[in-house]
Order: C-alpha cells, then sequence, then structure tokens
C-alpha cells in the first residue's frame, strides 16, 4: 500500500484511453486525488502515450469500443511491444459480450470493470492492482538486473577472449599476464608524472584489464605463418600485421558490449598497439599523441615483454640489454614520457616479473602431461603444434587453478579432450582424456550421448568468421545437475574445399544460481508475493481450464472480503494489516483441499473455486470457513468477512459471468449488514442493489 | 428539478445511482456535461451516412454514458440500437432512431433544468 502515498509529483501514473470524454472524466474525477492523469481518446493515440512512458505507466484503463484502434488491437500492440507484462491493464466497458472479455483475457487484459461504474468497486480495483504490480515489478526489475549485470559482465567477456587467445596463439599465457602487470606499473608511473592524460584510477584498471586482449586478432592468422620458427617473409608478415584491425574488428562483433568502456578501450589497444609515435608503425601510421595512450602504452610492455622472454625463434634478452634497446630506438620510436617511465620502474618491473613466473612445479607437470600425451597419440615432440599445446596447457591451468572455472578443449583430429584442473579433481577426470565420448564419466558429466550431440549440434551453427557461440546445458558435477553457461569457440581446418569443424575451445560457467532465481520468479509471478497464494490473474486461468473441462461436475466460486479492513490498517498499521491478510490467506488455504483454488484477488478479496457434489456440503463447507475466518481475533482484533457465493448450477460455466454474479452477491452481502454470506440468485440482479460505500 | 426529480423523468434508479457514484455532486457535474457528449450527434450522422460501424460505436458510447450517469430510458433505447448495429450492419436500427431521439431530446431537456 505505500505505493499509494507518495508524494505528489511522485504520484503513479494511469492512463485512460476511452473515446468519450464524459467517461474520461468520471473516471478521472474517481482517481485524480491518488493519481497522475494521463488520457487518450482512442488507440492510436493511447498507443503514442504507452510507448512514451513505458512501465513508468503503473496502469492502464482501457475502453473496448473505440475509433481508429480498439481496446484489443492496444492489448495486441502491447504484446508485440512486450508491455503487457510490465503494465496492468483493466478493461472498462458496457460490452457485455463474452467473447470480447475472453480475447481481452487472453491477451493479457487483469481485470474487468463493467459499466455502470461504481466509484467504489473502480476506486478499490485500480488501488489493489497498481499495489500488487509495484510489489511485482520491483521484485522482478531487482533481480533481472543482477542477472543481467552478472551476464553482461565484460570482465568475464576479457577472461575467455585472452583465454582463447592463449589457447590459440604460440605465445605463452605469461606473455599477456606480464604485459598486463608493466602496463600498470608504467600507467601508475605515468600518472605521478603528468596529468596530461587526464587517467583516472578506473581508466588504469581498464587499460591494465584490456590489455590483456591486444594480441586477439591473432586468432584470424593462419597456423603456419603464427607459430612459424623462423623468420617471416614480406608476405607473410604483411598478413600478421593484419592482426591489429583483425583484433578490432572482432571485438565489434560483440554487439552487446559495444559500448562497454572496456571493449572501446581494448578496441583501441587492438588496432593501435603497433603504431609508432614518429609514425613508421602499423595499420594506419598515427604520429605522437594521435595514438591513444593505451596503446602506447602496452606497445612498450608488448615490446619489452617480448624482448626479455624466450620465443621459438629467439632466446631471451637480458633485462638490462632490453631496456637499452627500447631507448636507443631500435625497435621503433616510443612516447618519450612513456620510455622516461618505463626507465623509472626498472627496478620493480625486473622483481615483479620474476613473481608473476610459474613456479617449477608446474612446469613438471605440463612436462609430463606433455610426455603422457606423446605417448598416447603418437606425434614427435618436434611437432610445432605440440609445443603450442604445451604452452596453451600452462596458460589454461594457471587461469583455471585462479578461477575455477571450467574450460576445456577438443581436438577432433587426435580426439583428446583436455580440461581444466579444478574440473578434473571435481571429476576424478585425467586433464586430458584421449576418445572421451567413449569415457563413461565424461557421458555422465554431460547426461549422455544426447548431451554430446546437443553440444555438436549447437556448434555446428557457428561459421569460421562466426566462430563464438554462447548457449546453456545442464552439467552433472558430483551427482548434481547444475545448469552451466558455454562460451566457446569452434577452430576450423580450412586446408581443404570445404571448411569443417576441427575442435573447440571454451569454459562453462555456473549458472545455476541465477537459473535458480529466475525458476523462483515464475512461481513469484503465479503467487501474490505477500500471502503465497495464487494471483488473481493465475487463479482466472486454473479456474477457466476446469470450467472448460466439461459441464459434470458442479463449481462454486466464493468470493471473501475483509469487512473494515482499511480501518484496521490505518488503526494498527500496515504490518498489522498484511499480518491479517497471511492469516486469513493461510487459514483459507488450511480449509480447503488441495484441488480447490485459493487466490488472493485484490487488496482484501479473496476467492474460493471449488468442485461441489452438493448444494448442502457446499453450504455447509462455506459457511464453515465463513464462521472460522469471522471467528479469528489477532491482538484483540476481530477479522469479519463478508461472502458472495456463485455456483455453476445456477449461473453456468462461464467464467465471467459466474465472477460476476459472486461479486453481486459479495455486494449484497456487504449491503445487508456485512459479516454475512450471501449466495447470488437472479433477484439481485434486478434489486438495483444499494451498495453502501464502506472504505472509500 | 431536483436531482432526483431529474433522475425519475430519466428513469433512473436515485439510490443505485447514489449507491454507485457516492455523491450528489458528482452525479449533477457530470449529467450537466452529458448535452455536451458528441456521441449521439455522431450516431445520428453516421445513420444518416449509412456508416454502420461508425455508428455502432457512437451507439455503444451512447449506451455506456448512459449506464454511468442513470439516463435508464435513453439507455435503453441506446442499448437496442446497439444491438441492431452489432456487426456493422442495420438491423432495424432506422426503425429505433425516431423513439432514441425522442428519449434523447427529452432528457437533455430535463438535464438542463436541473438545479
Amino acid at each position: 500500500m505505500v505505493m499509494l502515498y507518495l508524494n505528489e509529483d511522485e504520484r503513479n501514473k494511469i492512463l485512460i484511453v476511452d473515446d468519450s470524454k464524459i467517461n474520461r472524466a468520471i473516471l478521472s474525477d474517481i482517481i485524480e486525488e491518488k493519481f497522475s492523469v494521463l488520457e487518450a481518446e482512442n488507440g492510436i493515440e493511447a498507443m503514442k502515450v504507452i510507448r512514451e512512458y513505458g512501465n513508468k505507466l503503473s496502469l492502464i484503463l482501457l475502453d473496448l469500443v473505440m475509433p481508429e484502434m480498439d481496446g484489443l488491437e492496444v492489448l495486441a500492440a502491447m504484446n508485440r511491444f512486450n508491455l503487457i507484462n510490465e503494465i496492468p491493464v483493466i478493461m472498462i466497458s458496457a460490452e457485455n459480450s463474452s467473447s470480447y472479455i475472453e480475447r481481452a483475457y487472453e491477451l493479457g487484459a487483469t481485470d474487468f470493470i463493467n459499466r455502470p461504474f461504481n466509484v467504489y468497486v473502480v476506486k478499490k480495483r485500480i488501488a489493489n492492482t497498481v499495489m500488487l504490480y509495484s510489489k511485482q515489478k520491483n521484485l522482478i526489475n531487482l533481480v533481472s538486473q543482477q542477472v543481467y549485470e552478472k551476464e553482461k559482465n565484460s570482465d568475464l567477456m576479457v577472461k575467455i577472449l585472452s583465454h582463447i587467445v592463449e589457447f590459440r596463439n604460440g605465445e605463452s599465457g605469461l606473455h599477456i599476464m606480464h604485459v598486463n602487470t608493466i602496463t600498470e606499473l608504467i600507467l601508475k608511473q605515468l600518472v605521478k608524472k603528468t596529468d596530461k592524460y587526464k587517467l583516472t584510477s578506473k581508466d588504469i584498471d581498464y587499460i591494465v584489464t584490456a590489455s590483456s586482449l591486444h594480441d586477439i586478432g591473432k586468432i584470424s592468422i593462419p597456423d603456419s605463418i603464427l607459430n612459424k620458427p623462423g623468420k617471416l617473409t614480406a608476405e607473410e608478415f604483411e598478413i600478421m600485421k593484419g592482426h591489429s584491425e583483425a583484433g578490432a574488428k572482432m571485438l565489434g562483433f560483440l554487439t552487446e558490449y559495444i559500448n562497454d568502456p572496456l571493449i572501446v578501450v581494448a578496441s583501441d589497444i587492438c588496432l593501435y598497439h603497433h603504431e609508432k609515435y614518429d609514425g613508421k608503425g602499423y595499420p594506419k601510421g598515427l604520429k605522437g599523441n594521435e595514438i591513444p595512450i593505451s596503446a602506447q602504452v602496452v606497445a612498450i610492455a608488448d615490446v619489452y615483454d617480448a624482448l626479455v622472454s624466450e620465443r621459438c625463434y629467439k632466446k631471451a634478452i637480458p633485462h638490462k640489454q632490453a631496456l637499452k634497446m627500447i631507448c636507443d630506438g631500435e625497435c621503433g620510436a616510443f612516447n618519450p614520457i612513456v620510455l622516461e617511465c618505463l626507465c623509472d620502474i626498472e627496478n620493480t618491473l625486473e622483481n615483479e616479473i620474476k613473481i608473476n613466473s610459474l613456479s617449477h612445479n608446474n612446469e613438471r607437470k605440463v612436462r609430463k602431461i606433455t610426455d603422457e600425451l606423446l605417448s598416447q597419440s603418437g606425434i614427435t615432440r618436434e611437432n610445432n603444434s605440440i609445443n603450442y599445446l604445451e604452452q596453451a596447457r600452462t596458460t589454461s591451468e594457471f587461469l583455471a587453478s585462479m578461477s575455477k572455472e571450467i574450460q576445456f578443449e577438443y581436438t577432433k583430429d587426435s580426439d583428446v579432450l583436455t580440461i581444466s584442473e579444478w574440473f578434473a579433481q571435481k571429476c576424478g577426470l585425467p586433464l586430458v582424456i584421449v576418445n572421451p565420448f567413449k569415457n563413461e564419466r565424461v557421458l555422465n558429466i554431460v547426461n549422455g550421448r544426447e548431451g554430446v550431440e546437443f553440444f555438436g549440434s549447437e556448434l555446428a551453427k557457428t561459421a569460421p568468421d562466426n566462430p563464438a557461440i554462447e548457449f546453456t546445458m545442464q552439467i552433472k558435477i558430483e551427482n548434481q545437475q547444475r545448469a552451466h553457461r558455454v562460451l566457446c569457440i569452434s577452430k576450423w581446418n580450412t586446408d581443404g574445399d570445404v571448411p569443417v569443424i576441427s575442435g573447440t575451445v571454451g569454459k562453462l560457467i555456473d549458472i545455476e544460481n541465477e537459473y535458480q532465481i529466475m525458476a523462483d520468479l515464475k512461481k513469484q509471478a503465479s503467487l501474490d508475493p505477500l500471502t503465497s497464494i495464487y494471483n488473481h490473474r493465475y487463479c482466472v486461468n486454473l479456474a477457466k481450464s476446469k470450467l472448460a473441462e466439461g459441464t459434470d461436475l458442479n463449481y462454486a466460486l466464493v468470493l471473501f472480503d475483509l469487512d473494515h479492513f482499511k480501518a484496521a490498517n490505518d488503526t494498527y498499521g500496515h504490518m498489522f494489516g498484511d499480518e491479517v491478510l497471511k492469516t486469513v490467506a493461510s487459514t483459507l488455504q488450511k480449509l480447503s483441499k488441495k484441488r480447490d483454488i485459493v487466490a488472493r484477488i485484490g487488496g482484501d478479496e479473496f476467492m474460493l473455486f471449488i468442485e461441489y457434489r452438493s448444494e448442502d456440503e457446499l453450504k455447509n463447507k462455506i459457511e464453515n470457513i465463513h464462521k472460522v475466518i469471522n471467528d479469528i481475533v489477532i491482538d484483540s482484533y476481530c477479522v469479519r468477512i463478508s461472502t458472495g457465493i456463485s455456483t455453476t448450477q445456477e449461473v453456468g460455466y462461464d467464467y465471467n459471468t459466474l465472477f460476476n454474479c459472486a461479486d453481486t452477491a459479495l455486494y449484497h452481502s456487504k449491503g445487508i449488514r456485512k459479516s454475512v454470506m450471501s449466495f447470488y440468485d437472479k433477484d439481485m440482479m434486478h434489486s438495483g442493489i444499494k451498495i453502501t460505500p464502506i472504505e472509500n | 428539478m431536483t436531482l432526483n426529480e431529474c433522475i425519475a423523468v430519466l428513469s433512473g434508479n436515485i439510490d443505485e445511482l447514489k449507491g454507485r457514484m457516492l455523491s450528489e455532486e458528482r452525479i449533477k457535474k457530470f449529467l450537466r456535461m452529458f448535452p455536451g457528449d458528441t456521441s449521439f450527434s455522431e450516431l445520428c450522422e453516421a445513420m444518416e451516412n449509412e456508416d454502420y460501424e461508425a455508428a455502432f460505436r457512437a451507439a455503444h458510447t451512447l449506451k455506456g454514458v448512459c449506464a454511468n450517469l442513470g439516463i435508464e430510458r435513453l439507455r435503453i433505447k441506446a442499448s437496442e440500437i446497439t444491438e441492431a448495429l452489432r456487426g456493422n450492419v442495420n438491423n432495424g436500427a432506422d426503425e429505433i432512431l425516431p423513439d432514441l431521439i425522442t428519449e434523447y431530446n427529452a432528457a437533455v431537456d430535463a438535464i438542463n433544468i436541473l438545479e
């Protein structure tokens, strides 16, 4: 109810759509005290307002029959724009043809109010609907925001991308770590020296993280060039140079992240990390500070680490000598101030990089795995690809042990699956599995052949120029089924005429918790958040499906309405009011059978939809419920309800008729003296029942 | 003419109306708006033009407005003509129209002398 007592300017907005000015004026008059009112005189105008305000509208009161675009068409359009689940719509019409009403419900209308308006009923229905929806909307916003943030976490994206780079590139993952470290050291020194580049600590974070991706474009470079042991020919070098632009282009494919600051920085780094300060670099030949500072710093870090590391085509150069070579311009021109920074941090640099190296223990393990693999697959150690695999394993193992992520690589030719250490331990599997799809334990993890085939069918959706794919599948770890997000790229063999998938590399992220939240949310959507019994919309659908099953069974629709509830709220506070509602809901639940439908259909209105055999049985049962609830006392507050009942025997199997008749009976009960129960009978309709306003 | 007298002329149920609208002031306020409502003239014009789709909509609107304001005799005629026009055909609407016009004029006359 909190929502109804907001400040003037924060009042909930309600859109009234009706072609009659008088009708709009009446509705507006009824609600403008508590809501801010917008008006539209036909469907087209309504859609303009709906598109403009979106879910800032708390409610729409919608007439059915209108010129230009009628109420059903508005509902249909709201479905198209996915707004129907966000904005509750109450249909208002003198139209009592049930096919219209049926169709409106099908299209997602929340409720129906018939003309002539009853001011009290209109006020109450609107307040209830707005209140229920606000709570639900807040909840949904909260959770979806969390899930979205997690999914969109670009750090994660960077991790997988850099992981892919390492797997694929001939260079060790250590190089990437070193570039990270050096970049950070230089940037921190740079901001001490000058504020020319206006770098905040957030900017530095971004640049450091994004530096992992500087060589991501190398994925597009053929193996034969990328891992060539000797010097590249001029032609090969030209191809190699393409990796700068290829990297930026790849990041451009990540449409969801395209404006993410991290990805923007990463694109700059990819594209410009081979530019030189004197304009002699590639691909653009930018000069001086035309080159983004992020790329300038990463470039120098990249060059330094390349010099001091051993590569398949060269030996490691000592630290001092490497520094001298860079300062003397042997590796191209750099920004003098960045060079100064590099020299300033000289001592720290050497130590930091040593600390960040892998332990000997890990290296021995890698050697062992490689040897094991060699003996199994009969490939010679001289083979360059083994060299690459060894380096890749080092990297992946290191990253995996840090992150506890599940990483995997599968190579089709050798039919070998490699998995990260943490995952292997959890599942009691070796790190390297030959013929994995004949391995019982592997099959168990992916839930049998079906899992393998599903994976394969997802992978088949990729193409050489668009190898990345993301999907969700169930993974069984330690006998627990958990939903995992699979992020991977397909590897392609392009030697033949038609490219074929040669394997895949990627990782699994446990999203079971997020999955559960979504499942709970779906359940929440059918339940009233306060009382945990069904909400109106859900119970309407359930009741309708029962009524549609045929006319063999008798059903009764019973409406209960708390008397003087607002007084209780005002006197004892909303917390107490909520307590009363919860107690009534749980009492109703207790007194009804499992196949009965118990729902909260509004603020203090409850509904029971039950099957019965004889009228006597029904009467006894409802009398009992009515009495038990009227005997409830909470902290000396006596709960009182009025009850209205309609039956299929009396009014037939149309849901809306049943509901309206029970409603009529309920207001009859309220009109008499409250806290009584009434069965609907035909005379009520014509007696011009006087409805006493009670809680307006 | 008092509100009670006016509603009696319109054959409305004053108790029911007060029960729904909660205040006499509200009823009077909107009754006074009724002569300015365009649905009646739209209905007549659409009938003239034999545009039964527009006529149905206007009749439907008129019916709703009358129901809200307790203008019962006109509401009955509006309801009849709505049904005669349902499906955008003229299923005897012509015959109902003169009675409807009579009722409309009577209603407007009564409302115009409301205190």
